[in-house]
């Protein structure tokens, strides 16, 4: 048969008791004739073996929710996406949002199929001849039992099992399994003998059922429940496993369903609760009867009713359903971003090599961004991208001996995909737990390592050993390195092991390890053989600035000077600065001038000091960029680094300015150096050697010259040419691993919880440094305490618990919210409005006699609610002041991620579980959520299908809100202007009455001009406004958002800006245009309907006349509005009427750029002039700081009779900032 | 069966980690009835690979569970694939370890587990579902009458709270037959039990003085998350029992026990207290059926459960997944 399935199968659950079900469906697969192969994955790296296997069939069992983002990903990869839900009814809500991602959907439950409004196909489980078929018995006195359940312990159960042991008396022979949790009550049966307590595997349910004259299913039943609803119609796959194991049954159901599988009264008996004892009466009184009824159940599950008939029906609609073109599967955006994975970043904490390295990325070809990962302390995390930062926080400290740390592996997870990373280019996991790259596989994200030093080897990652020499640890036992670890460390034996056998699968998953020098790569490959040695490349580390190196070779010394030593780098211990001071004290005398060119570390500062050495200069730190020139007056370099270095650039600079350098013979060093060719080798730790090369060539014995003519040959990489090798890898691993960015898939955004454990990984605990094994039973707890995930649906471990609300006599709740903090910042009643993050912090008594088992914050939407567990917050303060001891329980304290739950507004509400029963407090708070898109630069622009579906426009009693650009006196204009060349910045304040309600967000519009097509994104108040001289004015909101071009059409839009609150929406007139079809793709052109004042102008005026500065100042401290000034003043001609519109502009490459203004009411110019049309003279404008630095910004007013131009409009701004620091400092002074 | 075959047993932790290495040594035993004795050796952990360097094996057979981390398993099989051998894993701690699979799953050659239903959950290819078994020469012993035991029911084994709750819900039907429990973890309420490791021959001369043996398999978990798979292939106890001749009183959460050992002829099996109420009677009422059913069960063990048979099993897989 032509044109079979490959079919890629994935459980969406790491954590399950039913992993036999996908077991028994793989095999289904197998034995289809219109499939060629099946493979049954799972998160560890399903991506990247459904793209190397080239499967066309992604079926997914279980629920979608838990995994989105790679399971839409998977399915984009797809040319069918399949997914069969086994959870329904109990996760239907999540389940229903999440199965938009895939082509084709099954569910379990029959009574769900109408929640997917005709997405969805009906698909009972069934059973698997493999491990439920057994010949059906033929004579009664062969069975053992007369009575088999197996099942959980729900009250209805226990209770009904009961009248059967009552009606049947102590000879009935019962095996019964009530497997419970501390959250249902322990079974109590009549007959207490019984053993109940004890599970069994899918296999030796069959054999009990196939020695069983009944087997008992009864169905579960709920009172009155707080989640969902949580009874489906179609049996469980026990009964098609039970009728395969040639078992009897009696089902207890209230729903008819079953009948449609099974015939009843032939193949089993259906039954309610109340005829339950009568059926089984029935069945045990009639052996033949029954006999004959089982064998024919048998027959009926062999015939109908195993996995491979469901997958008939799923290969019957596969046939049925078009696939997805292959070249729309693998089609990926062509702007790549490099997520940088690093210990440090230049500029934050003092670095070395790597942070110059890292910086060089930059000059990527333009079609990739770079952006930067990089701990801040141990539980918050930064990435910047261009001029932007944006801080993490995670609840759990990231430590230096961490394996995994589940909330970093989460929040990595939520930055991959957030940040559409298409490449994870690790410099160092410093900070970080050491799971991360595994993270990255497993969201289908092709990985970088490039080894700066031996970390991926040791946690001391320069391989020196306690005694500060190198180990060598290649050629040695890791004895060796619990005898190092244990002396300076103090880690126990097994540490290192333990460690090494982490990063052997976090190493040998990593797509490609770049490393400078053979050296480097053949020493990993000894450690870890399991490393290909394909997926290491070795490129020449780049050498920044090689072109500022232009006099190599011509620093000869003179004749009768000082040999001239230049010590490079930092001078540290580890870079040998305790042999040079060997070596200074021992030429003290000698013809000799070194000079340490880094910074010194301590102590080594103060003992160059104290030892005085008149040949002995430090520079102690430089810049960069002027290596080459501070070489040059040099004719020799030391490079004792007492490590195997991986390239060492400063070897590199040394030689390019033409200096013969000594160097220890250790790693790339000692390799890159030919002794007496091209430089000197040495032994560490052995400064006497270098003494005696230093004076032979003092005194002639050694000529440098033919060395210094070899060195002038060598060629070195630059960073040109080194980014350049680089991007070849990144393009072959894009082309290789095609990822597709799926948060325009996604119609809810997920939480994230991918963790080492979910990639196949589990330790015997988080870090390297404890021999502790943490066993199942400690398991959660110990890992990450107070870390359960929220759920959309009430968690069922307590859905059969009664609800019991507020003010029904159950005692008086007292509620109290101390602090609500939306993204961050403080929040009250009315203006709780979040995107990202919700705090809350209170306590909550009950004054009924409670027994606490947990606390949730309830989340309720209009399409979702969010369950989120809540740790209990220890407060003696409330059980004092209400004299109850119980109170000391009241407190939480916990922060919610809401950006991936919808848009609008949640009610807040608190539910404790104690005592057998679910407390609802009822509505006690809400907030709005509203989601800014992203908060990076690279906003998310939606295109404008729906964009006043919520709030229809113009509809609303909006009189009270003003919009900045109106000419509204004394309100912060809205402006727009660039920031850099493809971005752009939009500024504005939204007054809003207090008759009203607060206003919730704006929408940035743009509207195509060739087509009217409309994109949007969102912008949400970053705070409220302080006006000059005023208090706080809780009515004027003000936001700032700088916008992205890259994912717009090249096109000329009209920008506007919509404004909403709950009662409606108001649309700005046109504020600007913006042009993105000009020359290269990154220009950015601002024109506004101003365009044409200019070009119509009658009036120039030349710079320092008729225009007035009266306050430039800076404007706010916190993220995103540094860099942003208020500019006022005012500007006047007469004879051409009054001021009516004012703009500011410059031109660029010849294209105009705008900046929009308010017109200020100024009296008192009028008064000044004595002309009454000057009263509008004044202006005001909110613009970037950027702006000033374009030459020729020009203020521009529209008169009644014509249009004037004033010149030096920045100039005059540039000048009066000046002229006020000078003044300031003066005051200081 | 391949008799030119040279096997290295070693253990998947050095000995002073390892409370189980004893069974190295049963295995040996096993092997060595199979194959020449020159051709199986049985070394520790830490030796491996100096004997792998040495004896230059066809099969090293690593016995043992995954549990510890700072175990690494890549230079043993590093040191196979210098002298061209097979690298096979024994493993006897699944379902309860079975998370830490991962660890050898792609560097085995072939894995023998010992729990029949984790063996379908495993990922590789060559995997065989092996049994525990029993040392004829530890625990074997002579059948004695009714008369020379003065143990009514005997249960050795680390107090498991599922082992203490059924052996709490049948607390006074124990507490007068004379009943004796040892074993690590035990709770004093238990007035019977005391906490008291034995070894291996210990065990058997405790089984070979009682009229009936309990046996309650383990169901807690170390590394069991993943999957949360239930045990289904009876303990060695089972079969060591089994050889010591004592009757055992099988608490049977499944069958696969009647695979083993035939339930009523062979092993007794019970559900729930009445029916250990019933079986202790039975040592005063009847005892020569208890007797009987040690026999038989001895006679099988014999028979069928032998690390021989264990090794014959493993030669044969071994040899059917070349």
């Amino acid at each position: 048969m032509d044109n079979k399935y490959k079919v890629y199968i994935i459980n969406t659950e790491s954590i399950t008791s039913n992993r036999y079900i996908t077991l028994a469906i793989k095999r289904a697969f197998e034995k289809s004739p219109y499939v060629s192969a099946v493979t049954l994955g799972d998160f560890s790296n399903a991506l990247g073996e459904f793209v190397h296997g080239e499967f066309d069939i992604f079926m997914c069992i279980g629920g979608a929710a838990d995994s989105a983002p790679i399971l839409a990903r998977l399915c984009k990869l797809a040319s069918i996406s399949v997914l069969w839900i086994t959870e329904d009814p109990y996760e239907l809500r999540r389940n229903v949002a999440y199965s938009d991602i895939f082509d084709v959907v099954f569910t379990n439950d029959k009574m769900s199929v109408p929640e997917y409004l005709g997405k969805a196909s009906h698909l009972p489980l069934a059973a698997d001849k493999v491990f439920n078929f057994i010949p059906a018995l033929n004579r009664d006195e062969d069975y053992i039992y007369d009575l088999l359940f197996i099942g959980t312990a729900w009250p209805n159960r226990v209770s009904l099992i009961n009248d059967l042991l009552g009606a049947f008396g102590p000879t009935l022979k019962a095996k019964l399994a009530l497997s419970y949790n501390q959250f249902l009550p322990v079974p109590k049966l009549i007959y207490p003998e019984l053993i109940t307590d004890w599970r069994c595997s899918n296999i030796e349910f069959a054999r009990l059922a196939n020695k069983s004259r009944v087997v008992l299913s009864i169905d579960r039943i709920f009172s009155a429940s707080p989640g969902s609803p949580l009874t489906g119609s179609t049996p469980p796959p026990r009964l098609f496993e039970a009728a395969a194991a040639g078992g009897f049954q009696v089902y207890v159901s209230e729903s008819n369903e079953a009948k449609s599988y099974f015939d009843h009264g032939q193949e089993f008996i259906h039954c309610g609760y109340d005829s339950a004892v009568e059926a089984v009466r029935t069945a045990l009184q009639d052996p033949i009867k029954r006999i004959e009824g089982a064998a024919a159940a048998q027959r009926r599950a062999m015939q109908d009713h195993l996995y491979e008939n469901r997958v008939e029906e799923i290969v019957r609609t596969l046939r049925q359903t078009q696939p997805r073109n292959k070249a729309v599967r693998k089609r990926v955006s062509s702007l790549k971003t490099v997520l940088v994975v690093t210990h440090n970043v230049a500029g934050s904490r003092p670095g070395g090599g790597v942070e110059i390295y890292q910086e060089q990325l930059k000059n990527l070809p333009v079609n990739y961004r770079v952006i930067y990962l990089h701990p801040v302390d141990s539980r918050t995390f930064r990435v910047t991208c261009y001029s932007e930062t944006k801080d993490y926080e995670i609840p759990q400290a990231s430590g230096q001996y961490d394996l995994t740390n589940r909330s970093l592996e989460n929040l990595f997870e939520k930055i991959l995909f957030e940040w559409r990373v298409d490449i994870a280019h690790f410099q160092h996991l410093l900070g970080f737990s050491l799971s991360l790259p595994l993270i990255a596989r497993s969201c289908g994200v092709p990985t970088v390592w490039t080894y700066h030093d031996h970390y991926l080897i040791c946690e001391r990652f320069t391989l020196l050993d306690y005694e500060g020499r190198f180990c060598d640890t290649a050629s040695k036992d890791l004895v060796t390195c619990d005898v190092c670890l244990s002396a300076s460390n103090g880690l126990p034996a097994g540490s290192q092991a333990r460690r090494r056998n982490f990063v052997e699968k976090v190493a040998g998953g990593l797509d490609a390890i770049i490393t400078s020098t053979a050296f480097s790569k053949d020493y990993i490959r000894r450690i870890y053989p399991t490393i290909r040695d394909e997926s290491v490349s070795v490129i020449e580390m780049l050498t920044p600035n090689t072109s500022s190196f232009t006099k190599a070779g011509n620093n000869p010394r003179s004749l009768s000077g000082p040999l001239k030593v230049a010590i490079s780098g930092n001078f540290s211990d580890v870079k040998g600065a305790g042999y040079m001071l060997r070596i200074f004290n021992m030429m003290r005398d000698d013809n000799i001038e070194f000079t340490v060119l880094g910074r010194v570390d301590k102590p080594f500062d103060d003992v160059l000091e104290a030892l005085e050495f008149k040949n002995v200069k430090v520079l102690g730190g430089y810049d960069q960029a002027k290596i080459a020139d501070i070489l040059s007056i040099f004719q020799m370099s030391l490079h004792l680094s007492l490590w195997p270095e991986t390239y060492m650039i400063s070897l590199s600079e040394s030689w390019l300015a033409g200096l013969v350098p000594i160097v220890t013979n250790l790693g790339a060093q000692g390799e890159r150096v030919t002794d007496q060719l091209d430089g000197f080798i040495v032994q560490p730790h052995d400064p006497a050697s270098v003494v005696n090369r230093l004076r032979e060539v003092i005194s002639g014995a050694l000529d440098l010259s033919s060395m210094r003519n070899r060195i002038q040959s060598k060629k070195f990489s630059t960073a040109e040419e080194h980014v350049n090798d680089l991007e070849l890898i990144y393009r072959k691993l894009i082309e290789k691993k095609p990822l597709v960015h799926v948060d325009n898939l996604l119609r809810y955004r997920t939480y994230y919880s991918l963790d080492a454990f979910d990639c196949g990984i589990r330790t015997n605990s988080r870090t390297w440094n404890t021999p502790e094994t943490v066993w199942d039973e400690t398991f959660s707890s110990v890992l990450e305490p107070n870390l359960e995930p929220p759920t959309f649906d009430f968690p069922s471990e307590f859905a059969h618990l009664s609800l019991v609300k507020a003010g029904a006599g159950n005692g008086e709740v007292k509620i109290e919210f101390e602090e609500m903090r939306c993204d961050g910042r403080n929040a009250t009643r009315k203006n709780a409005l979040a995107s990202s993050s919700l705090g809350l912090k209170g306590w909550i008594t009950v004054s009924t006699d409670i027994q606490f088992v947990k606390r949730f914050i309830v989340l309720k939407g209009a399409t979702v609610s969010l369950y989120v567990p809540a740790s209990v917050v220890s407060r003696a303060d409330v059980a004092e002041a209400f004299k109850n001891l119980d109170s000391a329980e009241a407190g939480f304290d916990l922060n919610i991620d809401v950006s991936y739950l919808p848009s609008g507004d949640y009610e807040i509400c608190i539910l404790n579980v104690f005592n057998g029963k679910v407390y609802d407090t009822n509505t006690c708070h809400s907030v709005f959520i509203e989601h800014p898109n992203h908060t990076d630069g690279t906003l998310v622009w939606v295109p404008g299908e729906g964009l006043f579906d919520d709030v229809p426009l113009g509809t609303l009693p909006f009189t009270d809100v003003t919009l900045g650009f109106e000419e509204q006196a004394g309100d912060i204009p809205l402006t727009v202007a660039p920031v850099f060349e493809n971005r752009f910045r939009v500024v504005g304040s939204v007054r809003v009455s207090d008759l009203h309600s607060y206003f919730l967000y704006a929408r940035i519009v743009l509207t195509s001009r060739a087509d009217l097509s409309i994109y949007w994104t969102k912008v949400v108040s970053v705070g409220v406004r302080a006006r000059a001289g005023s208090a706080r004015d809780s009515s004027v909101y003000e936001f700032e958002v700088d916008l992205a071009l890259n994912p717009l059409p090249s096109d000329l839009y009209d920008v506007s800006l919509a404004v909403y609150s709950r009662e409606g929406a108001l649309r700005s007139p046109l504020i600007a245009s913006l042009d993105t079809r000009i020359g290269v793709q990154h220009k950015l052109v601002l024109r506004s309907q101003f365009d044409e004042y200019i070009d119509a102008a009658k009036f120039i005026v030349e710079p320092g006349t008729q225009l007035v500065i009266d306050t430039v100042a800076a404007l706010g401290s916190g993220q995103g509005q540094s860099g942003t000034i208020d500019v006022s003043g005012w500007a006047y001609l007469k004879g051409v009427g009054a001021p009516r519109a004012t703009f500011s502009y410059f031109e660029h490459d010849g294209l105009r750029v705008f900046t929009s203004g308010t017109v200020v009411n100024r009296d008192d110019v009028a008064d000044h002039l004595s002309d009454t049309s000057a009263a509008q003279s004044g202006f005001r404008f909110v613009m970037p700081s950027e702006m000033i630095q374009y030459k020729g910004l020009n203020l521009c007013q529209v008169y009644d009779d014509g249009v004037v131009v004033f010149q030096g409009f920045g100039a005059l701004i540039d000048a009066y900032r000046h002229k006020m620091q000078a003044m300031t400092e003066l005051e200081i002074s | 069966m391949n008799q030119s075959l040279k096997v290295l047993l070693t253990s998947t932790c050095p000995d002073r980690q390892n409370s189980n290495w004893v069974i190295r040594n049963y295995a040996d035993q096993g092997f060595k009835e199979l194959l020449p004795p020159d051709a199986v050796l049985a070394v520790p952990f830490e030796s491996a690979i100096a004997s792998i360097r040495q004896f230059k094996p066809d099969v090293v057979l690593i016995i043992g569970g995954l549990g510890l981390d700072d175990i690494q398993y890549q230079p043993v099989r590093a040191a196979c694939d210098r002298e061209n051998a097979r690298l096979a894993f024994w493993l006897h701690d699944d379902p309860y370890e079975f998370d830490y699979a991962y660890k050898i799953e792609a560097l085995a050659d072939v894995i023998f587990t010992n729990d029949s239903w984790t063996l379908h959950h495993y990922k590789a290819k060559s995997v065989f579902h092996v049994p525990l078994g029993a040392d004829a020469k530890t625990h074997f012993r002579e059948i004695l009458p009714a008369h020379q035991r003065n143990i009514g029911a005997f249960f050795c084994g680390v107090g498991y709270p599922n082992r203490v709750k059924i052996l709490m819900q049948a607390k006074t039907v124990l507490a007068r037959s004379n009943t004796c429990v040892l074993g690590d973890n035990w709770p004093s309420t238990l007035t019977f039990a005391k906490n008291q490791r034995l070894t291996g021959a210990e065990m058997a001369d405790y089984s070979q003085r009682s009229m009936i043996t309990i046996n309650i398999g383990r169901d807690m978990d170390i590394a069991n998350r993943r999957f949360r798979l239930p045990a289904s292939t009876p303990g060695p106890r089972t079969f060591e029992t089994a050889l010591s001749g004592s009757a055992q009183l099988y608490f049977a959460n499944g069958l696969e026990i009647s695979d083993y050992l035939e339930p009523g002829k062979e092993i007794l099996l019970f559900d729930g207290a009445d029916a250990l109420n019933y079986h202790m009677n039975l040592i005063n009422s009847n005892p020569e059926i208890l007797i009987e059913v040690a026999r038989a069960a001895q006679q099988r063990a014999l028979k069928d459960h032998t690390y021989k048979n264990r090794a014959a099993l493993i030669l044969n897989h071994l040899q059917e997944s070349e």
